[in-house]
């Protein structure tokens, strides 16, 4: 048995530190009201954002010794070998989907989304699992969009060309 | 008490009606079928349905809300029977003895008990929420904005220090979740905080976004990074769909003892559905005339655990209905809905808008007869769901959900923002982080400001005002020996082990 890992729960516990500085650093942005109504709009953000200040030095300490529990070294919870790629995937899915539904609309980006997603969960056959991914945005479109009056926009864009 | 009778009649009146009752029947379905499915939490499939309070109006959408949110205990049940996974957090228990039985040939049975109990121990909820929720309002009328700020901290502290195995981390979730809340324009003052000069963040950041954030994507990217998802093997259907003269036998005394732990501790502000199940196992273990097949695929271990359940979610409905005070992440998104239709749940509630609230327990009444019906008969085709390959229907869970998120707002920054919480809610999870106090941070965090500056008002800027009520006193009280408590007891714990440990060397 190897020592159990803790680098992601320190630098987990360092992006809280560093969050909980920016959010201090945002609350002294806060303009000081003209009519003072014993709490102010500072108050209770600044409270709360030092309080976090505290836990996150408290959780980064834990972490260090080891006292953060972390699903990579629960013998139940941790992941099977390429958990890595298989997240790799997903976020790339998540990164396409983002970057699509920005300029081309939603059909490519569902479509394309789907199939990232789904090679993240063990898919093996990428033109499969474009296609399920293209019928699906398109239900969800027709439904939504079309059915319930959610404007999705339309289904394809490209330029000025449109589709739907 | 008559007045409570006549209010619950008018309620029926409504609740049956056929506009109000196809939205029930649709949260009911809806429910079931997230209960069912793993990776659709109750919380998340209200989340996305919250853009439709613009279109319809809120007897509808509340009936659909708590025929989802009983749905999911119904159908929770048939996922950790069926397979070895647990399809909801409540269910774990049901899973040692259900998927045990469903293994010895008697799924059957233990579907039926499932769904029987949840039947009588929900209704048994219910008629507790019907003649407790008026007896409540009554003491909270009383109640002035130092005792709402009190009973509000009372029950973040809870919901954070309580739950969950640390303090700590409960603590963290709780902070973020409050900072979440404050971002916006402050309504008191027009000064925008926080908003790192985005103008998207004006309005604050969306409910919808935060949990679908966290419970979709950070959820699937936590599954795909540990890729059991393959792993859960569904068991065939097998056995009579209807309980034998014994299995009646050894069930109807455990769905009693579970509604009588399930509806109490629900309606604490730190019970949860957790406590309640464990609680009802234990119990029905040690009272059983065949203890020996504990672990083995019991019928009490079964039928106890379901029907606590189901009791402690009509029990999280009192708080909410009652004081306005949510106590769980369902509740708390439930509790959004109702401030985007601008109504205020507490004890005025009951007074303002009392069609509403005897509509919405009355259908509770009739969404458990639907249920029953739903499960029982139709479980073969619940049982088909859980057959989708992991693959299709978690990429279908991440294409459906970013597209509701980007459909809501219209607004690609919101999908950027739901990815970032994604994350957040991945390393969470892989942290042991709970979910629930920044979800219920998140919601609360404006309203307890709200209710301090009040106090404040009234007592013309005099802290001591919360201390020196005594209602109010006690709240705050309540919640600094929740907050200590659980250090103390470990700390004595550690050192009775060193103790014990130096004796033994």
């Amino acid at each position: 048995m190897s020592a159990p890992r803790k680098a992601f729960a320190v630098a987990a516990g360092i992006a809280m530190f560093g969050a909980a500085v920016a959010l201090l650093a945002a609350v002294a942005h806060i303009p000081k009201p003209v009519l003072d109504d014993g709490l102010g709009p500072r108050m209770l953000p600044a409270l709360v954002a030092g309080f976090l200040l505290v836990l996150a030095m408290g959780f980064t300490q834990a972490a260090w010794q080891g006292r953060v529990p972390d699903a990579v070294n629960d013998p139940e919870e941790a992941p099977d070998p390429g958990g890595l790629a298989r997240a790799g995937w997903l976020v790339a899915g998540l990164v396409t989907l983002f970057c699509l539904l920005a300029f081309t609309g939603v059909g490519l980006a569902g479509m394309a989304g789907f199939a990232l997603f789904a090679k993240a969960f063990g898919s093996r056959s990428f033109p499969h699992a474009l296609l399920i991914g293209a019928i699906l945005t398109l239900v969800v479109w027709a439904l939504f969009d079309q059915l319930l009056g959610v404007q999705l926009g339309g289904l394809i864009h490209v330029g000025s060309w449109r589709l739907g | 008490m008559t007045s409570t009778f006549d209010a619950l009649l008018g309620g029926f009146a409504h609740a049956l009606s056929p506009g109000i009752l196809i939205w029930g029947f649709a949260g009911c379905f809806i429910g079931t079928l997230v209960g069912v499915l793993p990776g659709i939490a109750p919380a998340l499939t209200i989340a996305l349905l919250l853009p439709l309070t613009f279109k319809v109006g809120p007897e509808a959408m509340f009936v659909l809300f708590a025929g989802i949110y009983y749905g999911a205990m119904y159908g929770g049940s048939t996922t950790s029977i069926l397979i070895n996974t647990p399809g909801e957090s409540a269910t774990i228990v049901t899973a040692l003895e259900g998927n045990k039985m469903a293994r010895r040939g008697r799924a059957g049975p233990a579907l039926a008990t499932a769904a029987i109990g949840s039947f009588v121990a929900g209704t048994i909820g219910t008629i507790a929420l019907t003649f407790f929720s008026p007896w409540v309002v009554d003491i909270a009328l009383s109640f002035g904005p130092a005792e709402y700020a009190s009973l509000m901290v009372l029950a973040l502290v809870a919901v954070s220090a309580v739950l969950g195995n640390s303090t700590l981390r409960g603590l963290i979730a709780l902070s973020f979740g409050l900072m979440i809340g404050f971002v916006g324009v402050d309504l008191q003052t027009g000064q925008p905080r926080l908003t790192f000069g985005n103008l998207e963040l004006l309005d604050g950041v969306e409910v919808t976004v935060v949990l679908v954030g966290l419970f979709a994507v950070g959820e699937a990217l936590f599954l795909a990074w540990q890729g059991h998802f393959n792993r859960g093997e569904v068991m065939r259907m097998s056995g009579s769909l209807w309980l034998s003269k014994s299995d009646w036998k050894r069930s109807w005394k455990p769905w009693l003892r579970g509604a009588f732990y399930g509806f109490p501790i629900g309606a604490m502000p730190a019970g949860g559905a957790e406590l309640p199940t464990l609680l009802s196992y234990y119990t029905e273990k040690k009272l059983s005339a065949h203890p020996e097949e504990f672990g083995q695929g019991a019928i009490e271990g079964v039928a106890g655990p379901e029907a606590a359940n189901n009791a402690a979610a009509a029990g999280v409905l009192m708080p909410l209905l009652t004081l306005g005070i949510p106590t769980s992440a369902t509740a708390a998104v439930i509790l959004s809905a109702f401030e985007s239709y601008g109504i205020q749940p507490g004890p005025m509630l009951f007074a303002t808008q009392s069609d509403l609230v005897w509509t919405l327990i009355a259908s509770l009444y009739v969404g458990n007869v639907i249920l029953l019906l739903l499960n029982l008969p139709l479980v073969g085709l619940w049982v088909q769901l859980l057959k989708i390959p992991p693959r299709w229907l978690y990429a279908g869970i991440l294409v459906i959900s970013t597209l509701a998120v980007y459909g809501a707002g219209n607004s690609i920054f919101d999908v950027g923002l739901l990815f970032v919480f994604g994350l957040v809610g991945f390393a969470m999870r892989r942290l042991d982080i709970p979910v629930a106090p920044l979800v219920v941070g998140m919601i609360l965090g404006p309203m307890l400001e709200r209710s301090l500056r009040q106090a404040l008002v009234i007592s013309q800027g005099d802290w001591s005002t919360f201390f020196s009520r005594p209602l109010s006193a006690s709240f705050l009280v309540i919640a600094a020996v929740l907050l200590i408590l659980p250090r103390l007891v470990a700390q004595l714990r550690r050192r009775e082990h060193v103790q014990t440990g130096s004796k033994r060397s």
